[in-house]
């Protein structure tokens, strides 16, 4: 059972073509007794077959026009770019401090919905955070350590 | 394959002394392959037209440069993998990401299927429920993953060329491309395993 | 020729000091990103983590290869383990011979979108494990607290250490490695369930599907949040379900590169009254009290014809359910309340 371990682990190098020597010939031996193996390594090479079948998507037209514009002018000493990209960014950055200014001067009061801070949540609710879970788990620079011990911490709640 | 890198080499000599009929027409052939991997990177249609363009108009500028015109396609992927990294540092509005967000166009995480008359010579999965879990699975991997899936699977690069062009080790990408491998087989199982309908 | 040697010595140093041999502050982390899918190591851990106002901490022994990885929890005289194996967490319970699975979700690193709104930058150096660390800190570009401060193994990239803060600024987990050994040898069966034991696995896989495909799966038109917090994309759309009432709601998934943002959606049920707003004059509903705890049985959906929001605030995020119009929306993330409430009541 080890032995399989040790090919199933490999066989997408070996489907690859990553493998070679000694590996390469130890996965094909195993192969050759092995039917489990066998149906992975074709479902492996499925997957090759699918990939291989995918379309490459056009650039949007117009590209071309845009490209032969662009050679035919002689080149900006100064970059434009992060002119605009500035002047850009602190307009947004203006546009959110106003939009956030009208929004928290907006009262939650009469005939808005009313926010009540809970200590603790309800059934559905600690569902919702117990679903995040995994996706805080696969998260960039996730502390996987830390997130296991809540996913341990719900489990023994159940 | 050897006769197509002939047929690019003369391109590029062509183009390189300022012919840019030949360079229409390398344009014409690696266009997609390029919007396609900038495409994998970049979520941004937007965005990945302007590098493509910006790919292009570099690869003119810097054609002499170019000490090997047989490597054309993995330069060129090269100048592309650049530019995706300096987009990063350019700054660009926020507000362009949360308007396209907002519109609710998942659409937009997916490349459009190409046009009909677009097929080339070989079967290809245009459009249909397939291709869009394939790509749905693939947006799931890395960029890294990606973008060699791309190169590899789609655009037809050796693992070699592919190397060269993203200054990495050969058995990296062969690597990259093993897990990925590993990853889709999982994320189509439906499709992939014995007894599924094709 | 010695006085050669010693300046160019000295040159050397003073590069290295200088950091300019060093790799930029994001590459070293996008580094230790690949770092954790691509080397073998096992080694001790100390790890704490804030979970409803409660802390928790742990030792562990955490082995991993090839991007699958195990930790084997050790606290208060209990001992569990927690295996990642790519495709699914899988929860051991060694007194019942027990293994519970869930669904690993596999989300892309976007470094361009993370690189967008956040910076990273040096924080200096430090020992951990008995190994040079560089340490990096990652904060919002348009500023607030840090976000994570990360100690990364100056010779695999790996990292030592790492914390994590939430919005507010407060350090809401962190793990250090107290042993560490690089390249060991480790079984595949290290990372698969002992034979024998009796695995629990939920039906559904976690498939990415339109909000048109969520829509018709859950028999109710779902809607997009017409607010998104800034520099927030949209990953995808999950048909999640859970608990004993199995629960079923669509889940739009969102990431600004580092932070993860979850909309959960499912239609009002009819004894929740779905309506007009403005609830008043219609009465309060009996059996709830005011610390938003259900009454009666099932989930306690509240009072109908009752519209308010009920935050919770866990520390590593906060949830927020909002019951709209036609919709009931629960939004979890790490984010000031006031985003939260803003994003789910753009939804109706």
């Amino acid at each position: 059972m080890t032995d399989r371990d040790h090919i199933v682990d490999r066989l997408p190098d070996y489907a690859v073509g990553a493998l070679r020597g000694r590996a390469k010939v130890r996965v094909e031996s195993h192969l050759a007794e092995c039917a489990a193996c066998r149906r992975e390594l074709a479902a492996l090479a499925r997957t090759g077959e699918l990939l291989n079948s995918l379309a490459l998507e056009e650039a949007p037209s117009g590209t071309w026009e845009a490209v032969r514009e662009k050679i035919g002018e002689p080149r900006r000493a100064a970059p434009r770019r992060p002119r605009l990209a500035w002047g850009l960014a602190m307009g947004v950055v203006a546009l959110l401090m106003v939009a956030v200014g009208i929004f928290l001067q907006r009262p939650l009061g009469l005939g808005e919905p009313r926010l009540v801070v809970a200590v603790e949540a309800d059934e559905e609710m600690q569902a919702t955070i117990q679903g995040h879970l995994p996706t805080m788990w696969a998260a960039p620079l996730a502390d996987e350590a830390a997130v296991g011990l809540r996913l341990a911490a719900l489990e023994n709640n159940e | 394959m050897t006769e197509e890198r002939d047929e690019v080499q003369e391109l590029v000599s062509r183009a390189r002394s300022g012919d840019m009929a030949a360079f229409e027409n390398l344009y014409r052939s690696h266009q997609a392959g390029i919007f396609t991997f900038i495409r994998s990177q970049v979520r941004h249609r937007e965005i990945a037209a302007d590098l493509t363009q910006e790919t292009f108009v570099r690869a003119w500028e810097s054609l002499k440069r170019l000490r090997k015109p047989g490597a054309f396609r993995g330069w060129l992927h090269r100048i592309a993998a650049n530019l995706v990294r300096d987009e990063v540092k350019s700054g660009r509005s926020r507000l362009e990401i949360t308007e396209s967000t907002l519109a609710g166009d998942e659409g937009a995480l997916l490349p459009e299927p190409p046009a009909p008359e677009s097929d080339g010579p070989e079967q290809r999965l245009v459009d249909g429920e397939l291709s869009r879990r394939v790509w749905a699975a693939l947006e799931e991997l890395s960029e890294e993953h990606r973008a060699a899936v791309v190169m590899h699977h789609m655009e037809g690069m050796a693992v070699e060329e592919i190397a060269q062009a993203l200054g990495v080790r050969p058995g990296t990408i062969m690597s990259r491309l093993s897990r990925a491998r590993e990853a889709l087989r999982h994320r189509l199982s439906r499709y992939v395993e014995e007894g599924s309908d094709d | 020729m010695k006085p050669c040697i010693a300046i160019f010595s000295l040159l050397l140093i003073f590069f290295a000091g200088a950091g300019l041999a060093d790799s930029t502050p994001w590459q070293a982390v996008w580094d230790s990103e690949t770092a954790t899918e691509e080397i073998t190591m096992t080694g001790r851990a100390t790890t704490m983590t804030v979970n409803d106002g409660r802390s928790l901490s742990a030792t562990a022994a955490v082995t991993a290869a090839r991007g699958k990885v195990r930790f084997d929890y050790q606290a208060d005289g209990r001992r569990w383990s927690l295996i990642d194996d790519g495709t699914h967490l899988i929860q051991l319970r060694p007194h019942r011979k027990t293994a519970l699975l869930l669904e690993r979700p596999t989300l892309a690193v976007d470094r361009t979108l993370a690189e967008r709104n956040y910076v990273a930058r040096e924080g200096g150096e430090a020992v951990i494990a008995g190994r040079p660390a560089r340490v990096i800190e990652i904060a919002p570009r348009e500023g607030g607290p840090l976000l994570f401060r990360l100690w990364l193994d100056r010779k695999t990239h790996f990292a030592l250490k790492r914390e994590r803060h939430n919005i507010e600024g407060r350090l809401t987990s962190g793990t250090e490695y107290t042993e560490v050994q690089f390249g060991p040898t480790v079984a595949p069966d290290v990372f698969a369930v002992p034979e024998g034991w009796a695995a629990r696995q939920p039906a559904d896989r976690e498939a990415k599907l339109s909000l048109g495909q969520l829509s018709a799966r859950l028999g109710f038109a779902l809607r997009s949040p017409q607010y998104l917090p800034p520099g927030y994309v949209l990953l995808g759309g999950y048909e999640q379900g859970w608990g004993r009432h199995r629960l079923r709601m669509a889940e739009l998934r969102y990431t600004d590169g580092l932070r993860m943002l979850s909309l959960f959606q499912r239609e009002r049920t009819g004894e929740e009254g779905a309506g007009g707003r403005g609830g008043r004059g219609r009465g309060h509903g009996r059996g709830r009290d005011e610390g938003g705890r259900g009454g009666g049985g099932g989930f306690g959906f509240g009072p109908p014809g009752r519209e308010d929001m009920t935050l919770i605030d866990r520390g590593t995020e906060k949830a927020l359910r909002y019951f709209g119009r036609n919709a009931v929306v629960v939004v979890v993330g790490d984010l000031a309340a006031e985003e939260l409430v803003r994003m789910a009541k753009s939804v109706d």
